[in-house]
């Protein structure tokens, strides 16, 4: 199923036995879906039905070996769930610390104290304890099974993501404050300058724009503005304007990775004076109706992105629309488009401090997320929201080992301790003559002859 | 020389510290020690009282007030804008009493180092002197009038420490059973009497705060506004005549009280050229009436510190303290103190002139009262103190005459000739003691063969029928006796003549010049009870010093050894002050010696700060009858007493001439005025705090209050509360409940099987009924929908 | 791109369900120490697979953090759990869960 995720076989990196494959896959897509559903479910049932027969035969094995054995087959079934169920890291992880670590320390142990079968006699005081275990499951099998078959419990629909938001200072104006209904929500933010993407609850704002370190009680806002946001949506606020005319641009953001070896590109016109700007790229002929890349950007109006492939630099151009072959409006040189990138370039005009205007050539670049499941994503939740919890984890291990060694050791253990004296009295009123404790033996720890001797 | 007032603090501070350096180290010091660290501690007060005065001359005698920074804010309450500060007044009347108690107070303690000589409560003793410098001495120099009562109160302490300062003595006494007792009354006596004084003045206080709204004589760099009529119109003046008729002074526009940039007396200069009125709630009285008020409170507290009329009786019960105590405290300086008030208010006195009348009077006839009792006494020291009570009311009676300069001139002139005769009598008393001893260990010597002549009656030393013919033995003693005397009396041109010929010139003017009565009472019982002085200071000088011994004691008296010399070193010391300090106030006009001694150079002095000083001239009538009229008493006593030895148990010659004898009985009995007090006050008084105590107290209060109503219901409520409530209802409920949760812990405890599998079990039986639950509802749904 | 699901996430957390059934069963059932361990990593794994599936279906990676964080606790339980056995195996010379039921009220 993963070969979906590479789309329809054009991918340069693939070998090109698999792009065929691909490709021929693609071609026979409604076909080949069902096929690959049954398929999987399939194997799915295989592989189900090998993970719960071992857990019986784990749970069933006189010999304790057995038992570990037995248990170490469920483990790579459930690795190989882990696999299809793109959760490629954990799955490897779950290969190699529980079937291999864990399962060799229980091995280990089991020979090590020679208990491969318990010894000593069993107990029948608790007969009716198996039944009333198999009553008890058998009633929370049924109880969970309903559950899910009558679906009540909502397993398909994920919560719902905040949106998120960010704010561009693309305008011909100082240092701005943002306010959200009359919240400070960014402030000093320069030009040229993208701030960090925020989360915020669903709902619509009012968002006034002040100039930085002014007090929004007594002043007039540079820009009034509303912003509607729906659960799911990522979104950047771009103000442009020039000669104190301001506005807020809206632009939708995909966070979602572009393919490999891509990275996504497109272009705001934050010119006032300038009506339909073109992006080309110089680099090709330019009779060639391809050098545009993007046509005709309105001013302050959003356009399509465009997916292109990553480069370490590349050289891009603005042009006024329809004065093809002028001298450009602004040059991007050796502009980093990266793997895995959202490029936004923004024609914006600027005030320079010796008072000449030029067309500053802005580019606001931002990782897009890693692919699902992938150790990259794990990692950057591991060490961005579960920074805590995976310190704490950390000394919990590292507890427990010291914790493991001190147990081991053999000093500590005591075949016979000393007795405390019986106070056959409440201490509560005895008179204190009473109290002196009888004069003991000084005993020594009695270590444990080794088993092994 | 300009910054010298800034030592001003060391007045007070040096005696503080000589006093916790013998308060905690005099055991180890040894007397020696212990008497160069008081001594030394005196003495430097005086040093720094001359450099102050050596700061005022060179600052043209300027008023200065010092503040040192912990004590500045000594009560501060923001919130009432209540704002005393400690201060340190440096002015010309307070270096006068600087110098004069520094003076002779280094003059005593170094006195008192031989007196005391071989006392096992010498260090004490000095701690107790040191003590009374630091509380005179703020008395003194404080700007306000709550620290000065604060020295007021603790030289009062002093007096009571020191006045029973012998409270363990077991020597028989008459009166009393042992003189340890007498001693311990006459402190408790000086205590309780000067209470009713310190009330009085304490109101005074009050009224004065209330009126004013502050304590300070001046605020630091006031000028006393000159009376309307002066010829130096002061910045103080212009200011007081620029407001008047207006709401306020240029001050209270700015929005401070006037009570921040005002003292009290500019103030009560303002106010009664304003004519204000101030008001006490429902009332409104005149600031004259107010001003007429706080002076006779003030008087009472002047009676009270200064032993006048009638507050006079505990002064002569305090010479039971040693005798350098009588003269430091009880005649040199603290008993002044009233005088000092007087005329430290005397910007108040002189706009209240029926208080001033009454002052007058109330001097005048103490006076006389003191001068006639004191002709009747036969203890030595008895004789001074009745004196000290005669002089402090000529002092008393010069300051409500209005001369001020002259009550303080008498109050400095006094200070000396009396410390003289108190120290010479201490003298005298010493030396009679050692004398008995002496006398018994001669008897003893020759087997008892001198025994029958010693009298059986009990041996006083004080007593002068005891003595007599101590001319021969005490030489120098006899010298320095003999000029205090002579001062006392008012004999030129000794210190006494000077300053009692000006009290009684002026008593003479207020009267002739100004009409008014209380000068002619004043001048004629003034000048009786002048005569009355020159009569018993005679009587006692032949009494102790002329014709034969009297007793054995007498006859082995002498002025050696056991630390007499240091005393009558200082007796000369005191013998010259009181010869030459009459000339620092020499009025114009008095024949030859106006013209080789500059003249009333002490009123100008005091001038600069006692707003209404005036100097006087002399008149020479006056003083030629004044002292013919002294001599010639003297002269009676030389015949009366000369001839005649007054032993104990024979009569005194005034007693057995008929004439006198009903007048002698009088003096004696001191006008019956302790037995008056005795039996018209103490005796109702205790009487009644008697039947409180009885019957309110003891029999209410204690027997049926307290033991019936209070303790026996609550033992009632206490044994209910301790059976049935206690006992039956809450232990029960508590043991009940410890009965309940064993058994149900007993009956529980079975869950606990021990048994890991049996505990699984249970939770997935948890975890399924969870589950059950969270499902629950999803089938009701399911059902339902 | 979400991924693609071809099997549906209910049979997932079926299977997730049964094994974890069968890991109680073990816990339950056996005796040997040992096993019960085992039987207990079983039901850990059950809930590791309904995790990662419902992650999986929501497209949402912190399931798998879980899971992840899951198996670290479950490595030092063992650790712990194991070195306990060998302990008590030291003293009773038995790992008969029976055998150790000194704790009782």
């Amino acid at each position: 199923m993963f070969l979906q995720e590479y789309g329809a076989g054009r991918d340069p990196k693939l070998k090109w036995t698999n792009r065929v494959i691909c490709a021929t896959l693609h071609k026979l897509n409604p076909f080949t879906h069902r096929m690959k559903c049954m398929t999987e479910v399939i194997v799915f049932l295989i592989v189900g039905s090998i993970a719960i027969l071992s857990a019986a035969f784990m749970l069933v094995s006189k010999n304790a070996v057995h038992s570990a054995v037995f248990l170490v087959l469920n483990f790579m079934c459930v690795a190989f769930f882990f696999l299809t169920l793109s959760a490629p890291f954990i799955a490897l992880v779950q290969v190699a610390v529980y079937a291999g670590a864990i399962m060799v320390l229980f091995l280990f142990v089991i020979m090590l104290l020679g208990a491969e079968r318990v010894v000593g006699g069993a107990s029948n005081i608790y007969n009716w304890l198996p039944r009333a275990a198999l009553v008890l499951v058998t009633i929370f099998l049924i109880t969970v099974g309903w559950a899910l078959a009558s679906g009540e419990i909502n397993t398909h629909t994920p919560p719902p993501a905040a949106p998120q938001v960010r704010v561009i200072h693309a305008a011909e104006a100082p240092p701005v404050d943002v306010y959200l209904n009359n919240q400070i929500f960014v402030e000093g933010v320069n030009f040229r300058e993208a701030t960090d993407y925020h989360s915020l609850a669903a709902g619509t704002y009012g968002v006034t724009v002040f100039p930085a370190g002014a007090d929004p009680a007594t002043e007039s806002a540079a820009i009034l503005g509303e912003l509607v946001l729906s659960n799911g949506d990522v979104v950047t606020m771009v103000a442009v304007g020039a000669n104190g005319v301001f506005q807020l641009v809206r632009l939708e953001d995909n966070p979602l990775p572009p393919g490999p070896n891509q990275a996504r590109l497109t272009i705001l016109n934050a010119l006032p004076d300038v009506p339909a700007i073109d992006l080309v790229d110089p680099g090709l002929p330019s009779a060639d109706d391809t050098t545009v890349l993007i046509a005709s950007a309105g001013f302050a109006e959003p356009v399509e992105t465009l997916l292109v492939d990553a480069a370490e630099a590349r050289t891009l151009a603005v042009q006024q629309t329809g004065s093809a072959g002028d001298r450009p409006l602004a040059t991007y040189r050796d502009l980093p488009l990266m793997e895995g990138t959202n490029n936004l370039l923004i024609a914006a005009p600027e005030q320079l401090p010796s008072g000449t205007r030029r067309i500053a050539p802005v580019h606001v670049a931002q990782a897009a997320q890693p692919l699902f499941g992938s150790p990259d994503m794990v990692a950057q939740a591991l060490y961005t929201d579960y920074l805590l919890p995976f310190e704490m984890v950390s000394v919990l291990l590292l507890a427990a080992m010291i914790g493991a060694v001190v147990l081991a050791r053999h000093d500590l253990v005591q075949e016979s301790r000393p007795r405390r004296p019986v106070v056959l009295r409440p201490l509560i009123g005895a008179p204190t003559a009473t109290l002196t404790t009888p004069t003991q033996e000084p005993t020594r720890p009695v270590t444990t002859p080794k088993s092994g001797d | 020389m300009e910054n010298f007032p800034q030592l001003v603090p060391l007045v007070v501070f040096v005696p503080l510290i000589g006093l916790l350096i013998n308060l905690f180290l005099g055991k180890y010091l040894g007397e020696r020690g212990v008497s160069i660290v008081a001594v030394g501690a005196a003495a430097i007060a005086f040093a720094v009282a001359i450099l102050l005065w050596m700061a005022l001359a060179a600052n043209g005698y300027e008023a200065a007030v010092i503040e040192i920074r912990p004590l500045a804010n000594w009560i501060t309450i923001p919130e009432a804008a209540l704002d005393i500060k400690w201060q340190f007044r440096v002015d010309t009347l307070s270096v006068t009493m600087m110098l004069v108690v520094a003076g002779i107070g280094s003059l005593i303690h170094l006195y008192a180092t031989g007196y005391m000589h071989g006392d096992p409560l010498f260090p004490r003793f000095f701690v107790y002197l040191n003590l009374f410098l630091v509380f005179m001495m703020i008395l003194v120099t404080g700007n306000n009038f709550l620290v000065m009562f604060v020295g007021w109160e603790g030289v009062g302490l002093c007096s009571y420490l020191l006045i029973s300062f012998w409270w363990d003595k077991r020597q028989p006494d008459r009166k009393f059973g042992t003189v340890g007792w007498k001693n311990s009354l006459a402190g408790r006596k000086a205590m309780i009497v000067n209470r009713i004084g310190d009330f009085g003045l304490l109101l005074a206080i009050f009224l004065i705060f209330w009126t004013f709204g502050t304590l300070d004589y001046y605020k630091p760099g006031e000028v006393p506004i000159l009376p309307a009529h002066g010829e130096a119109a002061t910045h103080g003046e212009a200011e007081a005549a620029h407001s008047e008729g207006e709401a306020g002074t240029p001050a209270a526009a700015e929005g401070l009280p006037l009570s921040a940039t005002m003292g009290v007396f500019n103030q009560a200069e303002m106010m009664l050229q304003q004519g204000a009125e101030v008001h006490f709630g429902p009332f409104t009285l005149p600031i004259g009436t107010v001003i007429t008020l706080a002076t006779l409170l003030m008087l009472l507290g002047v009676t009270g510190k200064s032993a006048q009329i009638p507050l006079f009786v505990w002064l002569p019960d305090a010479m039971a303290g040693p005798t350098p105590v009588s003269a430091l405290i009880h005649a040199a300086t603290m008993v002044t103190a009233g005088v000092y008030l007087i005329v430290r208010s005397n910007v108040l006195f002189h706009a209240a002139p029926v208080s001033s009348a009454v002052v007058a009077l109330v001097g005048t006839f103490t006076a006389l009262v003191g001068g006639f009792i004191a002709l009747g006494q036969w203890d030595i020291k008895r004789v001074l103190a009745y004196s000290t009570v005669s002089q402090l009311g000529f002092m008393v009676a010069a300051a409500g005459l209005g001369a001020y300069a002259a009550a303080m001139f008498h109050l400095v002139t006094h200070a000396f000739f009396k410390a003289l005769l108190f120290l010479g009598s201490g003298a005298v008393i010493h030396a009679m003691e050692h004398g008995h001893h002496h006398a018994h260990e001669v008897a003893h010597e020759y087997g008892g063969h001198h025994s029958d002549d010693l009298p059986d009656l009990p041996f006083d030393p004080q007593d002068m029928r005891f003595m007599g013919g101590l001319k021969e033995r005490m030489p120098r003693t006899y010298r320095a006796y003999l000029i205090g005397m002579l001062a006392l009396a008012g004999i030129f041109p000794f210190a006494g003549f000077w300053s009692k010929d000006e009290i009684l010139l002026d008593a003479l003017k207020v009267g002739f010049l100004n009409g008014r009565l209380e000068g002619y009472i004043a001048f004629g019982l003034l000048l009786v009870s002048a005569l009355f002085t020159a009569f018993y200071m005679g009587r006692q000088v032949y009494m102790i010093f002329h014709g034969e011994p009297r007793t054995e004691a007498a006859k082995y008296a002498g002025e050696r050894g056991g630390g007499m010399n240091v005393m009558v070193n200082v007796l000369i010391v005191l013998a010259i002050g009181s010869t030459l300090i009459g000339l620092i106030n020499v009025p114009t006009g008095f024949w030859v010696v106006d013209r080789i001694v500059p003249n009333h150079v002490f009123t100008d002095f005091l001038a600069h700060t006692v707003v209404y000083a005036h100097a006087g001239s002399a008149n020479m009538l006056l003083a030629f009858i004044a002292v013919f009229g002294a001599l010639a008493m003297i002269y009676l006593a030389r015949i009366l007493y000369r001839r005649q030895a007054v032993v104990q148990g024979t009569r005194d010659p005034l007693e057995a001439n008929p004439q006198t004898a009903g007048i002698f009985t009088l003096a004696n009995a001191r006008l019956y005025w302790d037995e008056t007090y005795d039996r018209y006050l103490e005796q109702p008084f205790n009487r009644a705090a008697a039947w409180l105590g009885d019957r309110l107290d003891w029999a209410f209060l204690h027997d049926f209050v307290h033991d019936v109503l209070i303790r026996d219901a609550y033992n009632a409520l206490g044994r209910v509360l301790a059976t049935p409530v206690d006992l039956g209802l809450i232990d029960g409920a508590v043991n009940g409940l410890g009965r309940l949760v064993r058994r149900a812990g007993g009956a529980v405890r079975r869950l606990q099987t021990g048994y890991v599998r049996v505990y699984a079990l249970s939770v997935l039986l948890g975890a399924l009924l969870i589950v059950v639950l969270l499902v629950a509802p999803l089938l009701q749904q399911a059902l339902g929908g | 791109m979400e991924p693609t699901i071809f099997v549906p996430t209910d049979l997932y957390l079926m299977l997730s369900a049964v094994l974890f059934v069968m890991g109680t069963l073990g816990v339950l059932i056996r005796r040997n120490a040992i096993v019960i361990f085992m039987s207990v990593e079983l039901m850990l794994n059950a809930g590791n697979l309904a995790m990662v599936a419902l992650a999986r279906q929501w497209g949402q990676v912190d399931g798998q953090v879980f899971v992840f964080f899951v198996m670290t606790v479950a490595a030092a339980e063992v650790a712990v759990g194991l070195a306990l056995i060998v302990s008590i195996f030291r003293t009773r010379k038995s790992i008969n869960i029976d055998d150790l039921h000194n704790l009782k009220g």
